[in-house]
């Protein structure tokens, strides 16, 4: 009985996960697309907790549900003159991206299930490479190896991961400074000047 | 039934294969912007699925999932930025179809 715990929690979380993914792909309305979007990414967030990824299913939960997910509502509102307006694809437009993609996800499911991978069966996760060193795990009290935690994510953060770690604070400014200037203000007719 | 109760890599894949092809069905079919931006989060989770699958089954080191949490940051990056853009392109055409975006035609 005990077994059945993780395949039952696992076929849940996917089988929410893929009903959020069709309800997006199945819905007219942006609205109900969005909302599907926030049940894929909780549901995703689930997968994250079983794979043993605590702080990146809890990131998840934070950024992307809690955050992507609201400013596409936003999106929605900002750009919708007339709620009643729908525009969709076009019937052959439908069937031809249904049989092609649909084919796709079969040849990459049978592919993905006839490689023979090379897995480990342990439970536990080690360190990184580069955060393994023994006067680092001697002083912290939750880096013994082979246990996952944020702890460890966040010394491979500041030593293995520097570089990425510093330029996607970059990248963020980047994207603060952008994003404000596109979504500037702007004297209703003209073509984009400000005020 | 010992392949489908006992949950290894495939398992993980496969899923994270059918939500990637979701996602891009999603981006080719939807006329809307914002179903668009949707299907290219969709696409992003799934590579985030297989990163930290392959992180917990062939691995064991903990770089997936801290590549896993960039993937994340990106995302909403280019989530801020694309309806930036989707709200410029709404001032200049007062609609959010992507098939009215046809100016530079002929």
């Amino acid at each position: 009985m005990q077994q059945l715990i993780e395949p039952a929690l696992f076929y849940s979380f996917a089988a929410m996960c893929l009903a959020g993914a069709f309800g997006i792909l199945l819905s007219r309305n942006i609205v109900r697309a969005a909302v599907w979007l926030l049940a894929t990414l909780a549901s995703a967030a689930g997968i994250y907790f079983m794979l043993g990824a605590p702080f990146v299913g809890a990131i998840q939960l934070i950024v992307y549900a809690g955050g992507t997910a609201v400013l596409i509502i936003f999106g929605v509102m900002l750009t919708s003159r007339n709620p009643k307006l729908r525009f969709g694809p076009r019937r052959w437009e439908i069937a031809l991206a249904a049989i092609v993609f649909a084919g796709l996800a079969a040849g990459l499911s049978i592919v993905l299930v006839k490689t023979p991978w090379s897995t480990r069966d342990a439970r536990a996760l080690t360190l990184p490479a580069a955060a393994s060193q023994p006067d680092i795990a001697a002083t912290l009290t939750n880096a013994t190896p082979g246990v996952d935690g944020t702890r460890n994510i966040g010394n491979a953060l500041l030593s293995t991961y520097l570089v990425p770690f510093e330029a996607i604070s970059v990248l963020l400014l980047a994207v603060l400074i952008g994003a404000a200037y596109l979504a500037r203000p702007r004297v209703p007719g003209s073509k984009g000047g400000t005020r | 039934m010992n392949a489908l109760t006992h949950i290894t890599l495939p398992h993980y894949l496969v899923l994270a294969a059918i939500l990637f092809c979701a996602g891009l069905c999603t981006m080719t079919i939807k006329r809307n912007a914002i179903g668009i931006l949707i299907g290219a989060e969709l696409v992003l989770n799934a590579a985030n699925v297989n990163l930290i699958a392959f992180s917990r089954y062939v691995t064991g080191q903990l770089d997936g999932q801290v590549v896993a949490i960039f993937v994340v940051v990106l995302a909403a990056a280019e989530a801020a930025v694309a309806l930036g853009i989707f709200l410029s392109f709404y001032h200049r055409l007062a609609t959010v179809d992507v098939d009215r975006g046809d100016e530079m035609r002929n």
